[in-house]
């Protein structure tokens, strides 16, 4: 069974669109529509039968453990910590940091894709749609030497209000942090755990694991508006 | 399927790591353009594969004053079209070299409209990209390799994202690359040398709109 929230990933897939920093002028309000995000975070396990299928088997065999799952969600309540608020106050941070204007406008909340359109009545410059698809934990395999770190997937696009000609858009993976990542974002401070028990035995150090992987993106985000 | 294209996928990466020619830092005693020729440009094409152009030590190279390095460049011709498009450049690492690019936009008359410097690009698959809005009026694109850069290491994290000939699978192949690196390691990046070799790509496609 593929990950169910993998698809949630790739239904909507968008192919990137390179930001020509010129188009930007101008630019000064950008409304940023409630961006879309999980009610929950996701812990996903691989079993450890795929290794012997090497990737080809991880990828058949990757499950979401509902369980843990609801664990740290479980955690991140406990701690008091919204991890919405905490990735829509970044994006609006990030934003006025870049010398925008940010403009809240209400989209729906539980989107896991992109806007279907961007009409409004609203002023503004343009628009950046942001669709959290995932956030969470995870880890190869139940084994210790596959440690859970946090993952993040989200799809950005920022538009301009006048013509909705696509400025900039992207897909972005990012699973244990260390993996996949490529220049200007860099390699960031990974927070690992060799089994889910360390999660629920360090509830702080999950919380951080998860702000972490949040703030990771939304920076992932700014430098593509720059 | 899924499985049949990423294993494709997982070859294609293997067969690229493990391809080597030493980088070009140097053109010796070539004799250089003082200026780029715009002759003889490369057409891009309007689709998503674009142009190619490959620099070696044999390719048109430039040197604008004595002191100065000298470097290759390519020259390619852009789409006539009365209407902004979208133009991606990419710097693609050849074995274990890529150019660090700079870019310089053309008009009509020949004058310079715009320049990108190499810190307006990003690192992409195997190299360095970016995009421009190409307005009309914009007609020729020089890339030239930044010779600051010469001889400086980059290491380039790999990512499946993008390759060339599956764009219908993205969508499935996406997530695949999460799993990649651990299960291979030797695949998780590559190290190149910032140099006068590598390949250049530049590719043409209609401003992309929504509703």
């Amino acid at each position: 069974m593929l990950v169910g929230a993998l698809t949630a990933v790739a239904g909507c897939a968008v192919k990137p669109v390179l930001l020509d920093r010129a188009s930007l002028a101008g630019v000064r309000q950008v409304a940023l529509p409630t961006p879309g995000f999980p009610s929950a975070p996701t812990v996903d396990v691989t079993q450890g039968v795929g290794k012997s299928f090497g990737a080809i088997g991880l990828i058949t065999t990757a499950v979401v453990n509902g369980n843990r799952s609801d664990a740290l969600a479980a955690i991140m309540a406990a701690k008091g910590f919204d991890p919405r608020a905490a990735f829509t106050q970044g994006l609006n941070d990030k934003l006025r940091s870049l010398g925008f204007t940010p403009l809240a406008e209400t989209a729906n909340p539980t989107r896991s894709g992109l806007l279907d359109n961007y009409v409004s009545a609203n002023q503004r410059d343009a628009v950046l749609d942001v669709a959290m698809a995932r956030y969470g934990l995870i880890a190869l395999s139940d084994a210790d030497e596959e440690p859970y770190r946090p993952a993040v997937a989200l799809q950005v696009r920022l538009v301009n209000a006048q013509d909705h000609s696509v400025l900039m858009q992207d897909q972005l993976i990012f699973a244990g942090i260390d993996a996949p990542l490529q220049r200007p974002d860099g390699p960031a401070a990974v927070i690992s755990f060799k089994t889910f028990d360390q999660v629920r035995a360090n509830p702080d150090l999950a919380v951080a694991a998860i702000r972490g992987a949040l703030a990771y993106a939304v920076d992932a985000i700014g430098k593509r508006l720059t | 399927m899924r499985q049949i294209l990423a294993a494709s996928l997982l070859l294609a990466v293997s067969a690229c790591s493990h391809l080597a020619a030493p980088p070009v830092l140097t053109l010796g005693q070539r004799v250089c353009d003082a200026q780029p020729v715009l002759d003889g440009a490369v057409a891009v094409p309007f689709d998503q594969a674009g142009a190619v152009v490959k620099l070696g030590a044999s390719s048109r190279c430039l040197q604008p004053s004595p002191t100065a390095p000298g470097v290759t460049y390519a020259v390619f011709r852009l789409p006539d079209a009365p209407q902004p498009y979208n133009v991606t450049v990419a710097s693609v690492a050849a074995d274990n070299a890529v150019v660090s690019p700079v870019l310089s936009v053309y008009g009509d008359d020949g004058s310079i409209r715009r320049t990108v410097p190499p810190a307006a690009f990003r690192a992409g698959v195997y190299g360095f990209e970016t995009g421009l809005r190409a307005q009309p009026g914009d007609r020729i694109l020089v890339v030239t390799a930044d010779p600051a850069s010469l001889g400086h290491q980059q290491t380039l994290r790999l990512s499946l994202r993008d390759q060339g000939g599956v764009q219908t699978a993205a969508a499935v192949i996406v997530p695949i690359i999460i799993f990649v690196p651990h299960v291979r390691p030797g695949l998780t990046q590559q190290d190149v040398t910032l140099a006068l070799n590598g390949t250049i790509r530049v590719a043409a496609t209609p401003v992309t709109r929504v509703p």
